[in-house]
C-alpha cells in the first residue's frame, strides 16, 4: 500500500468537510444540512476491510474543530460510533447492501445525536432531563437523517468497494 | 487475534482521551485557527459560488416557459459579467454600507466595528466573523447588520475569527417589544430561536392585541440596545388552556446573505 492510498481516506474526509461548509450551506432544507462526515465514517465501516481508527479519530478531530467548542464531543463520538458499527456489521448485518446501509445510516444519524447530547451535557443529565429533546429537535434529526440517505445512496453508487478497499 | 483485537481498541480510546486531553489543557485555540485560516478561503469562494449556481437554477425553475431561455442565456452572461466585477462590486458594496452605517444616525448611537461573514454554520445557528480576540472583540457582544437587523451574539473568541450565536440558535431566547403601527402600541415578550429562520415569540399576555406584520425589535439588555429590528409577526398561534399567546415570526436576515456586519462596542 503506497503513501497516496494509506492518505486518501484523510483527503476524502476532508473533501467532504469542505463540501458540507460550502455546498450544502446553501443547498439546505429549511436549515437542514447532511452530516457528511458521518456519511463517511458509516460508509468506511461498510465498503472497506479494515475499517480504520485512525479515520474516526480524524473526521471526530475535524467536526471538533469546525462545529463544536473546544475537543472532544466529535472525536469521542465518531470513535463510539465507529467501533460499534464496525462490531456490528462484521458480525451481524450485510456488507454493501443497499437497504442495510442506508437503514444503518438512519439509524447513526440518531446514535451521533444522541452521544453528542450526552457528552456535551452528561448522561445522567440528559436522560434526567429528557424534556431537551423537544419536538423541533425531533424534527430536525428526521430531516438530517434523510438528507444524509440520500446523500449515502450517492455514495454508495460511487464508492461501493471501487475506491474504499 | 481477539485479544490483540481488543487491546487495539483500548490503544485508540487511551489515543483519543490523550489527545482530547491535550488540547483542551493546551487551549487548542491556535489548531481551530490555523485549520480556520486554511479551509475558509476556499469555504467562502465555493459557498459564494454555489449560492450564484443556485440563484440561477431557481430563476431557471420559476421562470416563465418563453422566457425561459432568454432569462437564462441572460442570467448566464449576467453572471459572468458579475464574476468579473464581483471584487469592485462587493468593495463598492462595503462602502455604501459603510458610509450609510458611519455616516448616519446609527453611529451616533453606538460605537460600531465593521465585520466580515466569513461562514455559516447552519446546524448550530451560527456565523463565523473575520475579527477576533486580536481587534477586541469579546463574549457577548452584539452583531447586527446595516439596516440595524440583530444578527446575535459573540461567542467563542479566537485570535483573528469569531462565532456569533444568532437568534436562530435553539435554545436562544430575546426580550422583545411587538410595535403595532395602527395603535402605536408596543407589548413586550420573548423570542425564542428554533434552529435556521424559524422564531417564536412567546411570552405575549393573552389578554393583549397582537396582529400579523407587527414589527418585532429587541428590548435594551446589558449587551445589546433597543430597537433593532428583528423581523415580522408572521402567524398567532390561539391557545385557550394558556395565559399567553404565541405567534412565529419572519425573520428579516437571512444567514446565507449576509455580509457586511458590525459588532456593537458599546451603545
Amino acid at each position: 500500500m503506497n503513501f497516496f492510498s494509506h492518505v486518501k481516506k484523510y483527503l476524502w474526509s476532508l473533501l467532504f468537510l469542505v463540501i458540507q461548509l460550502s455546498f450544502f450551506n446553501v443547498f439546505h432544507v429549511g436549515g437542514v444540512t447532511p452530516s457528511l462526515l458521518l456519511v463517511l465514517v458509516v460508509g468506511y465501516i461498510f465498503f472497506s476491510q479494515q475499517p480504520s481508527a485512525g479515520l474516526f479519530l480524524w473526521s471526530g478531530f475535524l467536526i471538533d474543530i469546525f462545529f463544536y467548542p473546544g475537543f472532544g464531543i466529535g472525536i469521542l463520538t465518531l470513535i463510539i460510533i465507529g467501533f460499534l458499527f464496525s462490531k456490528l456489521v462484521k458480525r451481524f448485518l450485510f456488507q454493501s447492501h443497499l437497504l442495510v446501509f442506508l437503514g444503518s445510516i438512519f439509524l447513526v444519524t440518531f446514535l451521533y445525536h444522541f452521544l453528542v447530547w450526552g457528552i456535551s451535557h452528561g448522561l445522567p443529565f440528559l436522560l434526567t432531563n429528557i424534556s431537551v429533546v423537544n419536538l423541533p429537535s425531533f424534527v430536525f434529526i428526521i430531516g438530517q437523517s434523510l438528507y444524509n440517505i440520500g446523500i449515502a445512496l450517492i455514495v454508495f453508487f460511487l464508492f461501493n468497494k471501487k475506491y474504499l478497499q | 487475534m481477539a485479544r490483540r483485537k481488543k487491546s487495539s481498541y483500548i490503544i485508540v480510546f487511551l489515543i483519543a482521551f490523550g489527545l482530547i486531553l491535550i488540547l483542551n489543557w493546551t487551549g487548542g485555540d491556535y489548531i481551530k485557527q490555523g485549520a480556520l485560516a486554511f479551509i475558509n478561503p476556499v469555504e467562502n469562494f465555493l459557498q459564494k459560488q454555489t449560492t450564484v449556481v443556485r440563484k440561477n437554477i431557481s430563476s431557471w425553475f420559476y421562470s416563465k416557459s418563453k422566457l425561459r431561455s432568454k432569462v437564462e442565456k441572460l442570467t448566464n452572461e449576467n453572471s459572468q459579467l458579475l464574476f468579473q466585477i464581483n471584487k469592485e462590486k462587493s468593495f463598492q458594496e462595503e462602502n455604501v454600507q459603510l458610509r450609510k452605517a458611519l455616516g448616519l444616525e446609527i453611529n451616533q448611537e453606538m460605537d460600531l466595528r465593521a465585520v466580515k461573514n466569513i461562514g455559516v454554520r447552519l446546524n448550530r445557528g451560527e456565523i463565523l466573523i473575520n475579527k477576533g480576540e486580536d481587534d477586541g472583540l469579546r463574549e457577548n457582544q452584539t452583531v447586527i447588520t446595516p439596516n440595524k437587523e440583530i444578527v446575535g451574539t459573540s461567542n467563542r473568541i479566537y485570535p483573528h475569527y469569531s462565532t456569533v450565536k444568532t437568534i436562530f440558535t435553539e435554545g436562544s431566547s430575546w426580550k422583545v417589544f411587538v410595535y403595532d403601527q395602527k395603535s402605536d402600541s408596543r407589548i413586550e415578550g420573548v423570542i425564542r430561536g428554533k434552529g435556521y429562520s424559524d422564531l417564536e415569540l412567546d411570552l405575549v399576555p393573552i389578554q393583549t392585541p397582537l396582529e400579523k406584520n407587527n414589527i418585532v425589535v429587541t428590548q435594551e439588555s446589558s449587551f445589546w440596545p433597543a430597537d433593532l429590528i428583528i423581523g415580522e409577526i408572521n402567524k398567532i398561534y390561539l391557545q385557550d388552556l394558556e395565559s399567553f399567546k404565541k405567534a412565529s415570526v419572519t425573520p428579516r436576515i437571512n444567514l446565507n446573505e449576509l455580509s457586511l456586519l458590525f459588532i456593537v462596542k458599546s451603545f
